[in-house]
């Protein structure tokens, strides 16, 4: 009888414990809505064949929105901002800013030019850019720079 | 009875989800990323108001400070009586000290005549953007945004 008793009570303590696993999965889905709420998802694409200055003093963009982006690669050509389309002129720039401005403003939205130039590139590309922009009518423009090394 | 007892014990646990596996993909999952993830540098700029590509007919209060920069980098102004004064150098410094103080002077007599501060900015085609760009963080450390790349006014530029 004896040996039946100490058998169940050491029955009942071998058994393993269990944590609920619940409310730290509660948790997580509740973070995970949390940041996938409050992320500001990026909206330029970068081009990786090129690398911007260094600028101390550059700050954080205040908007993403109405960004006109235009890559300089240090050979001079000019890249819109999906990295593939190059445009072979100063005529092919201005038509592209001018669609680019218009459907900024048509979303409305204040069009900014935003330069992203190799540190390297002889800023006559660039200067032609930043014409092009004013030629068009825009009215902001934004170097694109790291600001540390 | 002893037997009968032991072939009910069983039917009474809760059925329970082993979830060991799902930790330990987690866990695989984590390291994966931790060792692929490529840190990007996050990119900032410096701003800028673009001037009309068209003079203004209206001249402004304060006379426009004239920067020039050379292909070889070497940076100077222009002074009121016209006269050329070199200020930077050393194209492979990134801070200006020189032009950031004028540029300090300039902003702070702009401030007290309460009018803007006005940046004419002539380059070299042959300069290299960051030296450019060098000159556009003094700027920017001065707080002067209205800046103007006088190749704009040249009909002949494209």
């Amino acid at each position: 009888m004896a040996s039946d008793r100490l058998r169940a009570v050491n029955k009942e303590e071998g058994e393993a414990a269990e944590m609920d696993m619940s409310p730290m999965i509660d948790m997580v889905f509740l973070l995970l809505l949390f940041f996938l709420v409050v992320s500001n998802p990026k909206t330029i694409k970068i081009d990786p064949s090129l690398t911007p200055s260094v600028a101390e003093n550059a700050q954080a963009a205040k908007t993403k929105n109405g960004k006109i982006v235009v890559n300089v690669r240090d050979n001079g050509d000019f890249v819109q901002e999906d990295t593939t389309t190059k445009m072979a002129d100063g005529a092919a720039l201005r038509e592209y800013l001018k669609a680019e401005k218009e459907r900024v403003e048509s979303k409305g939205n204040e069009p900014v030019l935003h330069i992203r130039s190799d540190k390297g590139v002889e800023f006559k590309y660039v200067q032609r850019v930043i014409k092009a922009g004013a030629t068009v009518g825009l009215k902001q423009v934004a170097y694109a720079a790291f600001n540390k090394k | 009875m002893a037997r009968h007892k032991k072939t009910q014990a069983p039917e009474l646990d809760e059925p329970g989800l082993d979830i060991s596996s799902l930790i330990d993909v987690c866990f695989l999952l984590l390291i994966y990323f931790l060792v692929t993830t490529q840190i990007v540098k996050k990119e900032q700029e410096l701003s800028t108001a673009l001037p009309s590509t068209t003079p203004s007919e209206t001249p402004p209060d304060l006379a426009p400070m004239l920067i020039l920069l050379e292909a070889n980098g070497n940076i100077s102004i222009k002074n009121e009586t016209g006269v050329v004064e070199l200020l930077e150098s050393d194209s492979d410094a990134r801070k200006l000290p020189n032009l950031s103080a004028r540029l300090e002077l300039h902003k702070s007599a702009a401030d007290m005549s309460s009018s803007k501060a006005l940046v004419q900015i002539k380059v070299d085609g042959d300069a290299v953007s960051q030296r450019v760009t060098d000159v556009l963080n003094a700027l920017a450390g001065a707080k002067i945004t209205e800046i103007t790349f006088t190749d704009l006014l040249d009909p002949e530029a494209d």
